[in-house]
């Protein structure tokens, strides 16, 4: 896509058009496969597996938990979280391979582009969620507003910027690409 | 127009500084009057459905919920009568019900502002910042109203049958899923990249090489002719305009 006349009713823009449309659709088939039972049953087996990743990674730094299926919980003081569909990154994932899947680029860089950016979404999210494990124990009065509001928010603004570096290496490689 | 052109790293700092400030901002000064501005208007569009009078009202009650009172829609009139009074009279009608739905929600209806606040001023600054801060704002306003009436009701379908075929059920449970747990983020980084152009034109579309920190937007061939006719910016623009294509 060339940068002039980017207007998103101008001819010049209908990559773009066709971006959104297909954004927009991709998002909507990825969240409606998250509502089938045998999807969310893999889920919720993908967050038991990250939830035994965290447990694995706290007892690495000397800390004491437990973790069952999703839930991990704190030895010292019984504190529990139980990760679910918000919280395991999955509706980020949603979104990524949507904006990924939808942006004219050949299928190579877009399986590069999807694969490094869920190592990217994820590796931040198991962060997230041991953050929140901790500041859950310590100051439990800032777990929901961190939790709902200020983590989610970061994680989105991250995809964000993670789209515009994709897609800026993705143009700059293919110099005179136009459409997918 | 000059556009200040930024790097997915730059706009990435600026909102790493930018969104905890907005988020702060939105929890601690703005989150009561947008709760307000919410409730008023709710309030408002409530007393436009038929039937509705003056005690249409949605009030804050002392633990923070909304008490939802509204006239009662009339295909949900018999299963209410059933529900609530099966022994008396047809005679006696349910004209409104009270709702009690959770604050927290309405938060999270509003929380897509902070975000979209972040994304938009770390993005490249222009006169487009304020015309998008504005127009963003006042559609996540409009948003939060709508997500507010599907919620109330979802949580009319959950407690009597307004939507009685599988799919209208699906439809209903699925928008519900979206609205709660998508839309409050998706709407703001969508709405960001259609309302600020210059950001979507940084992302979307390509950044020719050596592009100096500050570029014009003008067509290159106008600014081709101003290059040609003033001495001192003609070298700076004329390199500029060799990135942009006609």
């Amino acid at each position: 896509m060339d940068r002039t006349n980017s207007s998103l009713s101008s001819p010049a823009a209908a990559p773009l058009r066709r971006f959104l449309f297909l954004f927009l659709l991709l998002c909507l088939a990825g969240f409606g496969l998250l509502q089938w039972p045998a999807v969310d049953r893999v889920v919720t087996q993908f967050s038991a597996l990250l939830v035994t990743v965290s447990a694995a990674l706290i007892r690495l730094f000397g800390g004491r938990v437990v973790n069952e299926q999703t839930i991990l919980r704190s030895v010292a003081n019984g504190f529990s979280v139980r990760m679910m569909n918000g919280c395991n990154g999955i509706h980020v994932t949603v979104l990524w391979a949507a904006s990924v899947l939808a942006f004219p680029a050949p299928w190579r860089r877009k399986a590069a582009g999807l694969a490094a950016g869920m190592v990217v979404i994820h590796s931040l999210n198991l962060v997230r969620f041991l953050v929140l494990f901790y500041v859950g124990q310590a100051q439990s009065a800032w777990f929901d507003f961190l939790h709902v509001y200020a983590a989610e928010s970061l994680m989105m603004f991250v995809t964000l910027a993670l789209f515009w570096f994709w897609a800026q290496t993705v143009l700059r490689s293919a110099s005179g690409l136009d459409a997918g | 127009m000059r556009v200040e052109t930024r790097s997915p790293g730059g706009f990435l700092l600026r909102g790493l500084v930018l969104l905890p400030a907005m988020l702060a901002l939105w929890w601690l000064l703005l989150l009561h009057p947008l709760l307000e501005m919410v409730r008023v208007s709710a309030e408002l569009a409530l007393r436009a459905l038929p039937r509705a009078g003056a005690l249409t009202r949605i009030t804050e009650e002392t633990g923070g919920d909304w008490a939802i009172r509204m006239p009662l829609p009339s295909p949900l009139e018999a299963a209410a009568r059933q529900m609530f009074a099966p022994s008396q009279t047809p005679q006696v009608k349910t004209r409104f019900l009270t709702l009690r739905l959770p604050r927290q929600l309405f938060i999270r209806f509003t929380m897509a502002m902070p975000l979209f606040w972040a994304i938009v001023l770390a993005a490249p600054l222009s006169w487009r910042t304020v015309r998008a801060m504005a127009a963003g704002t006042a559609l996540l306003g409009v948003l939060a109203l709508a997500s507010s009436a599907l919620y109330v009701a979802h949580t009319l379908q959950q407690q009597m049958p307004l939507v009685s075929s599988r799919a209208g059920v699906f439809l209903l449970d699925f928008s519900h899923y979206l609205n709660t747990d998508a839309l409050p983020y998706v709407a703001a980084i969508v709405l960001a990249l259609w309302l600020h152009a210059d950001l979507r034109s940084q992302v979307f579309f390509r950044r020719p090489a050596g592009l100096p920190q500050l570029e014009d937007r003008q067509p290159a061939r106008t600014q081709a002719v101003e290059g040609r006719g003033r001495k001192g910016r003609g070298k700076k623009r004329g390199g500029i305009s060799k990135g942009a294509r006609p």
